[in-house]
């Protein structure tokens, strides 16, 4: 527990002034908020018990100003607080999306981009409540307590210790009730995040859900999870009430047991009214705050297991990335290697052994085999998605690995197999690889990506808004927009994952002129089913199970009868022959 | 300086107003919600709320008795005792312990009915959002598909998920002082009234002062509340959009900006609280300089009629007027302090609420399609999408034959999807019938109908779970025999038994990542493992190599035998083993017929087909590009 808070402490360092700041302003106030009672007593004793009303107005100033003054105090210091504390969390925020942003595939191919979000958000907004005005009165609330105690002894020591008693009983409570309330609060959580990664994809897949009819099915799988997360909360919840309870009878029994106490002793004449009135006070003055750090405590275990979360998301380390000092790529004709490469997803199962291919510059290549053969792996592995388990991957001889991560992935050109879009219009969405580009240059890309010829039918052309707020797009159409977007780049290397798939074959064409004309500046990488597209291609690289089965030209290939490729250009023949 | 705090504001009002102007929320709180909260929810816990309320309001009277305990120990214990000697006083013990046993049942309420309330708002809270949970979910079910066309994922979990759990939080912590509080507010200035009228007017005077204060800041502090929570959830929903494609965000290098305009974001968040910690201070440095005051007052007046020896004044009764001073202001600073928590959490409840509310114009019919033979009717069907200007369907009629198989061809965004759309029953036409098996589909009953017209989507879904686990999802019973057999005909068997733990592999989000053809084939497998009469294709072998479609292409046909299937498709070796070919141009079917008539039609088709054609022979490709040798 101690390690998780001192990991905080780097992001405390920088609010060090501010929050010694409000540590002395809790301080001061809960100094001035102590002494009512004291003035109090001495109103009493030495004012209204024997007469003496010269006093009386200036002690009844002082009386009113001491709670004005500490309300002022407390008015600015929670201001200060406030601030310190959204401060931090927006600095907490933006590091772990920072961190998300910069964590490769194998992360984000575990965790849930949902989940991810829940830590980011959720899980830090609770450990926010750390440092809100509450938690920085806990200070007060230790101050207040030690001043109530030895007030309390200073006026009868017999009743104070029986304060003392009290306030130990208090602490082993707490000990007992804390630790079922944070085991509960655990496993609320995890079932929360089973429950909202399930949630998102139903949500994200809901054409699926409905095509299969599953929705009253999903339903109740999330309604059990609901229930068994609020059993959890109720758990958690009852304990809370339990020790919230158990506190009260400590505090109103031992309360009741002093005061009748102190008055017997007035009776006596031990102590004088006055002090009786100010003991009263400072039990409830010693018990309050321990009756909210107590308060605090479920809270706190709350904090606790929020901000192990988090930590689980800091402790990450980008699997990929490079030296801060690496120098940027520099490019010279967009020469490709991989030589004696080899990767794979799981270590127990390599899918590329000693993989070596030369791409001259300029070259397009066309990467054919079937599905799971390693063609979108190598497109990644080049883009250094990944990493190689053994040997390299160089451009123009520069190893990937050893130039900065940001200046490679600057050289590509991506178009995805499935294409994102993202909320906003549709020259933002093409824009998106390049923010400063001109309209002109914008336009030019969605000519060049056939987006132009269906845009004009939307409600405001290039500026009509996608996804969320606007329309939504079908997947060819969807596809001619990321295809904009990475021609908009004017990129070093072109990298289509069956780009084209979902296009028809009218748009196709247009798309593929545009596409060549792009091939022609730059060396592509095309992954591809359509002869056209691979038929033009400078090499083809057929992929069997991570190994280059057969290389060369259309020409080349098609010689080698009973070749895979000479195969695959018969099937595809065959399909279209009919039609001639 | 004052420019430079000018400036601020300026930049506050804008984040503020920006925030405000995010139409995809709904508008702030509204006092209907109030009411029909207590009126429709509140109502299967009744008796609990009974309770409740019962336990609060013994609950609010103990500091009265609490109070007067304390003046009978001061002025008839204390203050007898004081004036009698010392040996005599023996006779004031018996008073001592009327006080200690009085104020050990007085605690013994207050832990009771304290107990009594967290346990029953508890157990009402939970099941309030467990109820809340199921609406949503049911209504999310209900629910045409523009609706999650038009709303982030992002903003859906967080209705039904933080909403709720706000809501459910404030019944659970805040009901109790707010039904409490104004009565505490009441009973204790007439009961001041009633122990002093002349001192409780004081308090009585300063009240008015607090209130206009804080019907001031309300609203402010209204609109600050709306605008946080409308910042919280567009950082929610921009943080899942872009996490969850963080490879487009990978590969075009935009990390940096991405945190940017996600820190920017945050940071408006930040400068907004500060605003709203500033209205809730302001309020309770205000509720503290008044009670403080009104305080000093109460005791001058009080003393000096103590000094005077007015008859109607003692000093007990001056100390408990002070003390239930407190009855009074303390409930104000609560409420106060209340308002922010209440106003976020109407603003949750009005969330909740609007999705609830969201319109479903569409009603499920009743007759569930049995055996029936696999007609499709399309008559005179025109639709378009509430978004879009141009309709998708334009006056479309269309019959299929039970038994056929017809190809679908256009351009993109010609109305292919949205065709099969409308015969799942996704959205309804705004003119026009289709009937399925003769019937009416607003008639269907819809799972009935998406059983016999099952859609195997162009980009197909997968959840995290093993493989098996995502081809029963449509066919929970299936057998495993059944399950390889489907997997077979889609050409996915072979890929699986490649993979460690075969069937049971764990893939989707959780899992390995599948490629588009992998996908493709899963989907397929899926569907045809649900054994569906009628089947709609959407382009689902477009990203599979063509050697594997080339053999999907046969034992699909095997598998499309004796089902009435439509298939789009771009490729014209498919369209020519349909028994027809309709192609759809801006909505309309602008060309009917088979291969052989098409292809010497005009049009469309032949366009392709040429096309197509000139993709084969290499040497005879136009405009290609010249072999780099």
């Amino acid at each position: 527990m101690a390690t998780q808070f001192s990991r905080l402490r780097p992001l405390f360092h920088a609010y060090r002034r501010r929050l010694l700041m409000a540590v002395c302003g809790v301080a001061l106030f809960n100094v001035i908020a102590v002494s009512p009672p004291l003035i109090f007593r001495y109103l009493i004793d030495h004012v209204v018990t024997v007469a003496d009303w010269a006093r009386l107005p200036f002690i009844i100033a002082l009386y009113a100003l001491a709670p004005i003054l500490s309300q002022v105090l407390q008015f600015f210091n929670a201001l200060n607080i406030v601030n310190v504390g959204q401060r931090l969390v927006a600095d907490l925020r933006t590091r772990m999306y920072r961190l998300s942003l910069r964590l490769g595939m194998t992360f984000h191919g575990e965790t849930p981009a949902g989940e991810l979000v829940n830590r980011v958000m959720g899980d830090v907004g609770v450990v926010q409540q750390l440092l809100n005005a509450q938690t920085i009165q806990l200070f007060g609330d230790v101050i207040v307590f030690a001043v109530s105690l030895i007030v309390a002894f200073t006026i009868n020591a017999v009743l104070a210790t029986l304060l003392v008693v009290v306030v130990a009983l208090y602490v082993t409570v707490y000990h007992y009730f804390s630790s079922r309330i944070q085991a509960s609060t655990h496993s609320m959580r995890e079932v929360n995040d089973l429950l909202v990664g399930r949630l998102q994809e139903t949500l994200t897949g809901v054409r699926h859900v409905r095509i299969f009819t599953r929705e009253t099915r999903e339903r109740e799988l999330y309604l059990e999870r609901a229930q068994t997360g609020l059993k959890h909360g109720l758990a958690s919840g009852l304990n809370t009430v339990g020790l919230s309870a158990s506190c009260n009878v400590i505090a109103g029994y031992g309360s009741t047991v002093i005061y009748a106490l102190a008055g017997w002793y007035v009776l006596r004449e031990k102590m004088t009214l006055g002090e009786l009135l100010a003991l009263n006070t400072y039990v409830w003055m010693a018990l309050t705050p321990a009756l909210r750090l107590t308060s605090f405590a479920g809270q706190f275990a709350q904090i606790r297991v929020s901000l192990d979360r988090v930590f689980s998301v800091l402790s990450q380390r980008p699997d990929v990335a490079s030296a801060p000092d690496a120098p940027d790529i520099v490019l010279r004709h967009g020469q490709v290697d991989f030589s004696q490469m080899s990767f794979g997803y799981a270590p127990d199962k390599p899918l590329f052994q000693q993989f070596n291919l030369a791409v001259p510059a300029g070259a397009s290549v066309a990467l054919v085999g079937h599905t799971g053969c390693g063609k979108t792996t190598l497109v990644s592995l080049l883009m250094r998605l990944w990493d190689v388990d053994d040997g390299e991957i160089s451009i123009d001889g520069q190893n990937i690995r050893a130039v900065s991560l940001s200046s490679l992935r600057d050289l590509f050109g991506v178009v995805q197999q499935q294409p994102v879009i993202f909320e906003g219009t549709v020259a933002e969405n093409i824009a998106y690889g390049k923010p400063g580009a001109s309209r002109d240059e914008i336009e030019q890309a969605a000519q060049a990506g056939e987006v132009t010829q269906f845009a004009d039918r939307l409600p405001d052309g290039l500026d009509t808004r996608l996804g969320t707020y606007g329309i939504q797009l079908s997947v060819g159409q969807k596809q001619r927009v990321s295809i904009a977007r990475a021609l908009l780049k004017k990129p070093a290397i072109l990298i289509m994952d069956e780009a084209t798939s979902a296009i028809d074959s009218e748009a196709e064409a247009a798309i593929q002129r545009a596409i060549e004309r792009a091939m022609r500046q730059c060396t592509s990488f095309v992954v591809a089913h359509r002869l056209s597209t691979i038929v033009g291609a400078d090499i083809i690289v057929v992929l069997d199970k991570g190994k280059i089965a057969e290389k060369g030209s259309h020409q080349d290939l098609v010689k080698n009868a009973g070749g895979i490729y000479k195969g695959l250009y018969d099937e595809l023949c065959k399909s279209g022959e009919g039609g001639a | 300086m004052s420019r430079r705090r000018q400036k601020r504001e300026q930049r506050l009002q804008a984040i503020i107003n920006r925030a405000l102007a995010d139409t995809q929320e709904s508008a702030g709180a509204s006092v209907g919600d109030a009411g029909r909260l207590i009126r429709v929810y509140f109502k299967p816990h009744a008796g609990r709320a009974a309770l409740v309320a019962v336990s609060l309001v013994i609950w609010a009277a103990v500091p009265y008795f609490f109070a007067f305990t304390q003046r009978y120990m001061i002025d008839d214990v204390l203050g007898i005792g004081a004036s009698l000697a010392r040996g005599s006083r023996d006779m004031l013990i018996p008073g001592l312990w009327f006080v200690f046993w009085a104020n050990m049942g007085l605690h013994s309420i207050n832990l009771l009915c304290h107990s009594i309330t967290s346990y029953l708002t508890l157990h009402i809270g939970m099941g309030i959002a467990i109820r809340f949970r199921e609406e949503i979910y049911t209504k999310l079910n209900a629910l045409e598909l523009s609706f999650f066309d038009r709303t982030q994922t992002g903003r859906i979990i967080a209705r039904i998920q933080s909403d709720v759990a706000n809501v459910q939080n404030a019944i659970q912590s805040h009901l109790g002082p707010v039904l409490i509080e104004p009565v505490k507010l009441v009973a204790g200035t007439a009961v001041l009234l009633w122990l002093n009228w002349r001192l409780a007017l004081i308090v009585v005077c300063v009240s008015p002062v607090y209130a206009g204060v804080f019907l001031f800041l309300r609203p402010r502090i209204r609109r600050v509340g709306i605008a946080q929570s409308r910042l919280h959830s567009r950082i929610y929903g921009l943080a899942t959009e872009r996490l969850s494609s963080i490879l487009l965000v990978k590969v075009f290098g935009q990390e940096r900006r991405e945190l940017g305009r996600f820190s920017r974001l945050v940071h408006d968040g930040v400068r907004v609280t500060k605003r709203q910690t500033a209205y809730n201070q302001s309020l309770s440095l205000l509720a503290g300089v008044i009670s403080g005051g009104a305080t000093a007052v109460i005791l001058w007046v009080g003393l000096t009629a103590v000094r005077r020896g007015d008859p109607d004044v003692s000093l007990g009764k001056v100390i408990i007027f002070v003390q239930l001073t407190q009855q009074v202001f303390a409930p104000i600073q609560v409420l106060t302090s209340l308002g922010g928590v209440i106003q976020t959490t109407f603003v949750s409840l009005r969330r909740v609420f609007a999705l609830l509310d969201e319109n479903t114009r569409m009603i499920p019919g009743r007759i569930r399609l049995t055996g029936m033979k696999g007609k499709l009717d399309f008559a005179d069907v025109t639709f378009h999408y509430p978004s879009l200007p141009t309709p998708a369907l334009v006056n479309v009629s269309l019959t299929v034959k039970p038994g056929e198989k017809v190809a679908v061809m256009g351009p993109s965004g010609g109305g292919k999807s949205s065709l099969f759309y409308l015969l799942l029953r996704f959205h309804d036409p705004q003119q026009g019938i289709i009937r399925v098996g003769g019937v009416d589909v607003p008639d269907a009953d819809l799972a009935s109908l998406r059983r016999h017209v099952r859609l195997v989507q162009q980009e197909p879904f997968v959840f995290s779970g093993t493989i098996a686990q995502n081809m029963t999802y449509g066919a929970p019973e299936a057998t495993e025999k059944q399950m390889v057999t489907a997997a077979k005909q889609a050409e996915l068997h072979d890929f699986v038994m490649g993979l460690p733990e075969r069937y049971d592999t764990m893939i989707g989000e959780n899992g390995m990542g599948l490629s588009g053809g992998q996908k493709q084939r899963l989907a397929l497998a899926t569907a045809l493992l649900t054994n569906p009469e009628v089947l709609l294709l959407d382009d689902v072998t477009s990203a599979l190599d063509a050697g594997t479609e080339a053999k999907i292409r046969a034992t699909l046909l095997e598998c499309l035998k004796g089902r009435t299937s439509l298939i789009v498709t771009q490729r014209i070796s498919t369209a020519m083993e349909c028994d027809r070919v309709i192609v759809l141009e801006n909505g309309r079917i602008t060309q009917v017929g088979t291969h052989e008539q098409l292809a010497g039609e005009e049009g469309f088709y032949q366009r392709i087909l040429t096309q197509q054609n000139l993709d084969k022979p290499p040497s005879a490709r136009p405009g290609g590009r010249p072999s780099a040798d």
